[in-house]
């Protein structure tokens, strides 16, 4: 899950931005609206927390940004401005979810799952495919009830994968959601931490789940072959 | 008096007076119609006895003879020596006027009655009218002398009762008196009008502001209506203090929201901080991080609130901060040497002060002031910028100008670079409050002074402070 998170108080920014980044989401900070908007124009999110007050470009700025892209991205607006007014202004503008500071780490979190469980069409914090289950709260991986340990890039390349079960999945995909600006690693990354991940969940079981498409990119199914 | 309501006040002055006017012209009218009366009464007595003088004639005893025999009707009483002959026109009673026949002794010659003979032995009075009390009755009396041949000595009285008069006065009392609760009636339902007419637009007024105090509606004017009388400038200025309610209602709301939501981002940073640290074990590094954020946002809050209790320890005038007489000139030199020492982005302060500017003010004050303004110059300058400082003396005032050479100020934010929390961009960027300039202004208004800016973006701005000179 790539979140891009804009804010323009630098402490706040880089706690949130740690917390984000312990559930296991993939974070890009940015510091002002401008910023926030050349993100949106280079990668796809899959949640996006904007404060209302910034320098250069306000939240609502970029919001319209957001908007104006095809794909539809749930926005949480972070702000102080508590008045009812204000809410009600952030949710017509088009924001999915309002959060006034100051506000608990753990609630955000909470609404930043429900955010990104909306964009994937699902109730659920349970993700399922067959015998495989990913817990997006405590984030624990079981096959066949038995846990499974992943690192955190393995859990994001799973997670992504079952979010988008059934569907064919790019390279470049799957970069775009797993990988942020920060990394500068080779074109066959994605392929090494595929390989990494069926080792785990794959590889003891006759089931497998993860099939290569040749030349498109790769598909997790529960269904049978 | 005073717990009526001005309502009843004006019903009771109204409803007076109508009674005092009331009460004077029943006063008048009994007053002349007892004279018109009067009059009347007397004109009857005079006349009538005027008419009886005519018809006594003094004859001798032949011509008497004569008389009677040719004349049976008349009267004829012996006098001195001869008779007297009494025309049978002779009116013992005309309107009420009985006329008596009197020799000068006061015998009584003619007309006898009870009166008459009351009256007889009774001093004459001459060609006067005259009250006289018989038996508790009052009456006017009027005597009149004959004169003529052998008729010298003669008295004719007329003598007219008084209760005639009264009983009519009596009988103009009475109608007034069954007329009176008409009046009254009338008197009381002017009065409620009147009040109504005057009051009316008073209760409006005081409906619309005790609506405004319940429903704390600001919003609501009271109507002025279309006569510009001393009611629509009352409500003018109602009105218009409405409108400098509502502005620093307005005012002190914005100020308190903006004050939460300034206060709201530090605690932002420390409650995330605290919860992020207190979740799960953490290394010393992340601690020691987070405590170092949490005491840096705290000092933030605390900075915010001690600028805005300033604000409003300033706002409470002199209490707070005695004013005496101060060297201004010492002052500005101290701050300019204090700020070049913590310099900012190498930007350089110059200072040219002249030397002894005495003004009126507090030290403590006129300090934060230069501070701020100066603050202010290093956080908008640009790097190895420049930043003069003047203190000079006019006509009529002490100057104090800041010039810097840094970002400058947009023609449309001039205006607002004083209000509280007011910052470019709306933004944090900058790292203050939005406190300093309209804790400057503040100082400035606390001195009776004035300040105002001249900015072009991009060459940098110019504050100019004019403080009143010392009374001398």
């Amino acid at each position: 899950m790539r979140i891009l998170y804009a804010e323009d108080e630098k402490d706040l920014n880089r706690i949130v931005t740690k917390a984000l980044q312990e559930e296991r989401f993939l974070v890009d900070s940015c510091f002002d609206g401008e910023e926030a908007i050349d993100c949106l124009q280079t990668a796809e999110y899959d949640a996006v927390i904007l404060d209302v007050m910034m320098p250069k470009k306000d939240g609502y700025d970029v919001l319209k940004a957001v908007r104006s892209k095809k794909e539809s991205v749930p926005v949480l607006f972070l702000t102080a401005k508590d008045a009812i007014e204000e809410r009600v202004r952030g949710l017509d503008a088009g924001a999915n979810d309002y959060l006034v500071k100051p506000f608990s780490l753990e609630e955000l979190l909470a609404r930043v799952r429900v955010l990104t469980r909306t964009k994937h069409d699902t109730q659920d914090h349970l993700l399922r495919a067959a015998d495989l289950t990913l817990d997006t709260v405590s984030h624990e991986v079981r096959r066949d009830g038995k846990v499974i340990d992943l690192t955190a890039k393995e859990y994001q390349l799973l997670e992504y994968l079952m979010y988008n079960q059934g569907k064919i999945v790019s390279r470049t995909q799957i970069e775009d959601h797993i990988w942020n600006f920060d990394y500068e690693g080779g074109t066959n990354v994605v392929d090494v931490y595929i390989r990494y991940l069926r080792q785990k969940i794959d590889k003891p079981f006759d089931q497998k789940l993860i099939r290569t498409k040749r030349g498109i990119g790769y598909m997790l199914t529960g269904e049978k072959a | 008096m005073r717990k009526l309501s001005i309502r009843s006040r004006i019903l009771l002055l109204f409803a007076g007076a109508m009674m005092i006017a009331m009460a004077l012209t029943f006063l008048l009218v009994y007053i002349v119609s007892a004279s018109v009366m009067k009059k009347t009464l007397s004109d009857y007595l005079m006349s009538a006895v005027d008419t009886n003088v005519d018809k006594l004639v003094f004859l001798t005893a032949e011509e008497a003879q004569a008389e009677k025999a040719r004349d049976t009707n008349d009267l004829f009483v012996d006098y001195k020596d001869g008779v007297l002959q009494i025309d049978d026109d002779f009116l013992e009673i005309l309107n009420d006027v009985e006329s008596a026949l009197y020799t000068g002794e006061g015998d009584l010659l003619y007309g006898d009655n009870s009166l008459s003979r009351e009256m007889a032995g009774e001093a004459f009075t001459v060609s006067r009218l005259y009250e006289k009390e018989i038996r508790g009755d009052r009456y006017v009396v009027y005597d009149r002398k004959f004169v003529g041949k052998k008729l010298n000595g003669l008295w004719i009285r007329g003598i007219v009762p008084l209760t005639r008069q009264k009983e009519q006065l009596a009988q103009i009392t009475k109608s007034v008196l069954a007329f009176l609760p008409v009046m009254l009636l009338m008197v009381v339902f002017g009065s409620v009008l009147a009040a109504m007419g005057i009051l009316g637009p008073v209760r409006r007024m005081e409906q619309t502001a005790a609506a405004i105090v319940d429903g704390e509606d600001l919003n609501r004017r009271i109507e002025t209506g279309k006569n510009k009388d001393e009611l629509y400038s009352l409500a003018v200025s109602f009105n218009a203090m409405f409108d400098r309610l509502q502005q620093s209602f307005t005012r002190e709301r914005q100020f308190t929201s903006d004050a939460s939501h300034e206060l709201r981002t530090p605690l932002a940073v420390i409650t995330a901080q605290t919860e992020y640290v207190t979740a799960k074990d953490r290394s010393s590094d992340e601690y020691r991080e987070a405590f170092a954020v949490v005491g840096r946002q705290a000092k933030r809050m605390q900075r915010l609130v001690s600028d805005m209790l300033d604000l409003s320890r300033i706002a409470q005038g002199q209490k707070r901060y005695p004013v005496a007489e101060v060297d201004l000139s010492a002052i500005v030199t101290t701050v300019c040497e204090d700020m070049k020492r913590i310099a900012y982005n190498n930007i350089a302060i110059t200072a040219d002060v002249a030397e002894n500017m005495q003004i009126d003010g507090n030290p403590d004050l006129l300090e934060r002031l230069l501070v701020n303004l100066l603050d202010n110059a290093y956080k908008y300058g640009c790097a190895d910028g420049h930043t003069h400082v003047v203190l000079a003396e006019t006509d009529e005032t002490v100057r104090l100008q800041v010039q810097d050479d840094g970002i400058g100020i947009l023609d449309q934010a001039k205006e607002k670079i004083f209000d509280r929390f007011y910052r470019e961009e709306e933004s944090r960027s900058g790292g203050g409050y939005g406190l300093g300039l309209s804790l400057v202004a503040e100082i400035v208004h606390f001195h009776g002074g004035e300040i105002h800016v001249e900015s072009q973006k991009g060459t940098g701005s110019c504050f100019t402070v004019c403080f009143p000179k010392k009374d001398k």
